[in-house]
């Protein structure tokens, strides 16, 4: 029996139970805060931040956070469900998600991740192999435009998608589609090009933009600097979806 | 041999046969036929030195042998109440069910309208008149204590049900006439007659009931073969050679069975229809169900080699279809209330058999996919479920959730079971449990639930408890003290528990005065020879003859109860933000609302049912209409500010109110309280025993009294408005529960279902999205079986539709608890942004297909 620490503690911004669009049967997704990317689209800006700020974010411990995740336990054992980690950024909180992975291990509901692997690679090695699946975003191959859109240029992501790739039991890549960005044949064709390299993806979802978060930057005193640009639809991408599947990928808009 | 299924995803298309049959019956205007009254009545005058029992019955076969006999186009399965397809017969001897007041209004009423000629109008005032004084509904009524009407004039319950009508709500032994048929009954009879003592002093009783049964059995021979001779004489008269021997071949169907065992699938079916419809004709009561079709009928579907599954799939969607041939009437207020002609008879499929294995066969699957292809308000679709149910067959059924038509209801075999056995049954028999009516299960015919007995208004009680005794500021209950004066949580809910057993008692008092009355007047000779051990004990099912006997009477509220006392406790005894005395001022002011305006009251159903109320109770002189302003319920949301400075002090009160936890959202300690609140209502009940020799056995569902209760309450502590709507069934209150649907199963799961025995009811709303494609019928599946895990008792699933979501852009506040697929995830519709909402709406019309 491993030894698990509940009294950890690391900020969660949200807990969401019947989540059932990242990872499969009923989940209960893990909104971990704080994110070391500034992505223009982002829809929870309010969880960029490391810090509890306003109502945005609670101290939590293991224990809390288990105290709540094991209400679906049924759910999770009727459906093959369990937990997803999402953010903000998890994976930078890898001591704390290390000692969730471990509760859920030990109650045998399996565990997923949605990360954008900006982390350092030694948590991609210590956490990605403990876990069922990686939900893998990959928003742009050409490092400048990565920078434009997210604030971070994007060397250090497609490294470690690599090693994911190797050492993950399971992996999808996720896109978000958004206009003036890589909504666009060039731009989805690199994604896919270099997702080729990667023998274990067979899976990528795309995700049309939406602008839902828009309100929320002028709660928090922020620009939106997407204003005016239309969301897009699951038609919008009818035409990226098949190439994606002329790539040879399953593909799912929405996923 | 046993016969394969193979289960294909999806659903296929049903016969031309079967659109057409559709189409006649949901193209006819029903309408009221008066020859079923006119033949009792006659009969009746021609009888009156004869006991009650003989009476009905003697008029029965009068019935049976007259009654106009109609084999509609296309129809291969015939038998009809009425000469046209979907109107009905009028049964006098109940009382009149309120039509002598509606001659005039009946044809034009919003809801479930009936055409009715002059001719039949004079006819019908002539036959009422004839039995007043004679019927059912007035002996109750003269049996009831004034404090008992004074109770359920003011809505602290209603017994309304058996009271104007008759009781139903049957699954009989259909076996026995499939297998044995009429003669066999017959012989059963014939045998018990041999085996009492003549001399015994229960032998005259049973003698009139013995004659009695022969008589309609003998009948119900001769109404078949007035079958056989009209099919023979139409295919005389028909030039359509296809026909024609469709024809040829009824009349001989109809001359075997049901006198005579049948020998095959189609015989089967044909035997179990004459008994199906004239239990109907027999007597009104209604959920006269199937139930476990899929067992009793598969025998005769492996053992026949002339039939392939596509022809036998074919005769069972005519067999559904043919449920829809028959109607009732009923007052507008049950109307409206009910509206679209339903007589609930509910067919089951899967579960364990009486030895405790599964029972699923390729009939319980071809039912699901009859279900499908037929799309009717009838037969309501029962799947029981138990932990080796077969996943594809669970899967199936969640696909016919999908398809939104709210059918099927799930059940879980894991506690009904136990639950049945609670009750003193054997475990064969509860297993051998079918639904019945709404939720309720009773062991397939040996049962006589007398489960739908009565609304019992649990939030009415409360605040009974809250005003020291008094309703509707008169002296009713015991003087336990004014709700100001309460010093602890306990002292409270020691008072509720207190007037709950006051009210509990007064609606046994009612129920019983029912049931005497069908003890009295109400004795049905036929339907009774279809029970057990009525035969063997020589009495009807009125006067105790079935082998179980109970009173199920239904509460309704549970989540208001679980909520209101959590205020109660959280605000004034735990953190001591208000004192009672504020609260009571606030609840008296109705939390600063313009009184009578319901903040959720704005659905058009809750109009329309508030009008038929109103409209009701302007019509009973016995209900005080002065009392009951109802001026503002269909004025929903346009409450205008009183500029009074108390008037924002009460709303703070109601926003405090609101903030603390409520039912519905995994919390267990307001989860707790509504399982108490609940099982306060069920114990006591438990207490009681019925007249027919049985207890009292207390369930949680609401039909649709949840509206109609509303408007006899004033403001709750839990933060309903002054006649707004109490929650259904076991389902938290509307938009209170927000964490999503495994929270709120969870929640509904913390509830004693195995207490409230009579059956739960939960309800679920999903978007069509939430639960498109292969995974999504799997995830369905996978919350009936946590949920059932849990122990929960039935859940049936809402798959929302466009009218829906554009109600709850309109009204946010009804609809917190709708969840919607977005994009990438899924989300609480009300909290998108209402381009998105639109987003969805557009794509909802697609995927509704």
């Amino acid at each position: 029996m491993e030894t698990i620490d509940y009294e950890k503690k690391a900020c969660v911004f949200n807990i969401q139970r019947y989540s059932i669009h990242d990872g499969p049967g009923i989940r209960t997704i893990i909104f971990m805060k704080g994110c070391p990317l500034r992505c223009k689209w982002c829809f929870n800006p309010e969880s960029q931040s490391y810090k509890p700020m306003k109502d945005f974010g609670t101290m939590m411990s293991v224990q809390d956070v288990f105290d709540e995740i094991k209400k679906d336990q049924g759910a999770y054992r009727r459906s093959g469900g369990g937990i997803t980690f999402s953010g903000g950024e998890a994976l930078t909180h890898p001591d704390f998600v290390e000692e969730v992975i471990k509760v859920c291990r030990m109650s045998g509901w399996t565990t997923a991740v949605e990360t954008e692997a900006y982390v350092p690679e030694k948590t991609i090695h210590r956490l990605v192999p403990q876990l069922d699946y990686v939900l893998l975003d990959i928003k742009a191959i050409p490092s400048d435009l990565h920078k434009e859109g997210t604030g971070v240029t994007n060397e250090l992501i497609l490294q470690n998608a690599l090693i994911i790739n190797e050492i993950a039991k399971n992996v999808v890549v996720r896109v978000p589609v958004i206009p003036t960005f890589n909504y666009s044949e060039k731009q989805i064709n690199y994604i896919c090009r270099f997702a080729k390299h990667m023998n274990h993806v067979e899976t990528i979802h795309l995700l049309p933009y939406t602008d839902f978060g828009k309100s929320k930057y002028k709660m928090l005193d922020r620009t939106y600097e997407l204003e005016g640009i239309k969301p897009l639809s699951a038609d919008d991408l009818l035409p990226l979806r098949e190439l994606v599947e002329g790539h040879g990928f399953k593909c799912v808009i929405g996923g | 041999m046993t016969k394969n299924y193979e289960v294909k995803p999806g659903f296929s298309e049903p016969s031309q046969r079967v659109k057409a049959l559709k189409e006649a019956i949901l193209d006819t205007t029903p309408r009221i036929e008066a020859d079923r009254a006119r033949l009792i009545t006659q009969s009746y005058k021609e009888t009156e030195s004869l006991p009650q029992v003989l009476r009905h019955a003697k008029a029965l076969e009068k019935i049976l042998t007259e009654l106009p006999v109609v084999i509609r186009d296309n129809e291969l399965i015939i038998g009809a109440a009425t000469v046209d397809s979907r109107s009905c017969q009028i049964f006098p001897e109940y009382g009149p069910q309120g039509l002598d007041q509606e001659f005039d209004t009946v044809a034009t009423r919003s809801a479930d309208p009936f055409a009715i000629s002059e001719d039949v109008k004079k006819e019908l005032a002539e036959i009422f008149n004839y039995w007043k004084g004679h019927t059912t509904s007035e002996l109750a009524t003269s049996l009831m204590s004034e404090d008992t009407k004074a109770a359920y004039n003011a809505g602290v319950f209603t017994v309304g049900n058996y009271h104007q009508g008759g009781v139903g709500h049957l699954a009989v032994n259909y076996e026995k006439v499939l297998k044995g048929g009429i003669r066999g009954v017959i012989a059963e009879v014939i045998q018990a007659i041999k085996n009492s003592d003549h001399s015994a002093p229960d032998w005259v009783e049973k003698e009139q009931y013995y004659q009695a049964a022969l008589t309609t059995l003998k009948a119900v021979i001769t109404f078949a073969h007035r079958y056989a001779d009209k099919a023979r004489e139409l295919a005389k008269y028909t030039n359509d050679s296809t026909r024609k021997t469709e024809l040829l071949k009824i009349a001989e169907i109809c001359s075997k069975v049901p006198e005579y065992p049948a020998s095959n699938f189609y015989e089967a079916l044909q035997s179990f229809w004459f008994v199906q419809l004239i239990i109907q004709i027999e007597g009104s009561g209604h959920s006269i169900s199937p139930g476990r079709f899929d067992q009793y009928m598969y025998s005769f579907y492996e053992n026949d080699d002339s039939i392939t599954q596509e022809e036998a799939q074919d005769l069972l969607d005519v067999l559904f279809v043919k449920f829809n041939d028959l109607n009732k009437l009923r007052d507008i207020g049950t109307a409206t209330a009910f509206a679209g002609y339903q007589l609930w008879q509910n067919v089951n499929c899967g579960g364990q058999t009486k030895d405790g294995e599964d029972a699923t066969n390729a009939l319980s699957y071809m039912e699901i996919e009859s279900m499908a292809h037929v799309m009717m308000s009838m037969p309501s679709l029962s799947i029981r479920v138990w932990n080796g149910t077969p996943d594809d067959f669970l899967i199936k059924a969640c696909e016919l959730s999908r398809l939104g038509g709210g059918q099927p209801a799930f059940y879980n075999d894991e506690e009904i079971v136990t639950a049945k056995v609670n009750r003193g049954e054997t475990l064969e028999d509860a297993r051998n449990y079918a639904v019945i009516g709404c939720v309720e299960p009773a062991s397939q015919g040996k049962e006589n639930s007398w489960c739908d007995a009565a609304l019992f208004n649990l939030p009415k009680v409360l605040e009974i408890a809250m005003n020291n005794g008094r309703l509707n500021g008169k002296e009713f209950g015991p003087k336990t003290g004014e709700f100001e004066d309460f010093k602890t949580f306990d002292d409270f809910v020691n008072v509720y528990v207190k007037q709950m057993k006051f009210a509990v008692g007064l609606l046994v008092r009612a129920d019983n005065a029912v049931d005497w009355a069908h003890y009295e007047l109400g004795q049905l000779a036929f339907v009774s020879t279809l029970v057990d051990d009525c035969i063997s004990k020589g009495k009807t099912l009125e006067r105790g003859g079935a082998h179980y006997n109970f009173t199920g009477p239904q509460g309704i509220g549970s989540a208001n109860i679980g909520n209101a006392l959590m205020a109660v406790k959280k605000l004034v005894f735990d953190d001591q933000t208000l004192s009672m005395k504020e609260l009571k001022e606030a609840l008296d002011h109705n939390f600063g609302k313009e009184e009578g305006i319901a903040a959720t009251s704005s659905d058009t159903a809750y109009d329309a049912i508030a009008e038929a109320v109103k409209k009701v109770l302007g019509e009973n002189s016995s209900f005080d209409v002065k009392n009951l302003d109802l001026s503002g319920l269909s004025s929903g949301g346009t409450s205008t500010a009183v500029a009074s400075p108390e008037k924002s002090k009460y709303q703070k009160i109601h926003d405090l109110v609101m903030a603390v936890d409520k039912y519905g959202n995994d919390k267990d300690e307001v989860d707790y309280l509504a399982r108490f609140g609940s099982r306060v209502y069920c114990e006591e009940l438990e207490k009681y025993a019925t007249p027919r020799g049985g207890i009292y056995n207390a369930g949680l569902y609401p039909v649709s009294g949840n509206v109609l209760f509303g408007t006899y309450i004033k403001a709750t502590p839990d933060g309903r408005y002054d006649k707004e709507t109490i929650a259904d069934g076991v389902s938290p209150t509307r938009g209170t529960d927000t964490l999503g649907p495994t929270a709120a199963a969870n929640s509904v799961s913390k509830l004693d279902h195995f207490i409230a025995s009579n059956g739960t009811l939960y309800n679920m709303k999903f978007s069509p999205s939430a639960v498109a494609g292969s995974e999504g019928v799997q995830r369905l599946a996978a919350l009936i079986r946590g949920f059932f895990d849990r122990k929960g008792g039935h859940v049936q699933f809402n798959v929302i539709d466009k009218q829906t979501l554009l109600d709850a852009q309109a009204h946010p506040e009804n609809h917190k608890d709708l969840i919607v697929r977005v994009a990438g995830y899924s989300a609480q519709f009300i909290a998108l942004d209402k381009t998105v909402q639109d987003d969805i709406i557009a794509r909802t019309e697609f995927d509704s297909f």
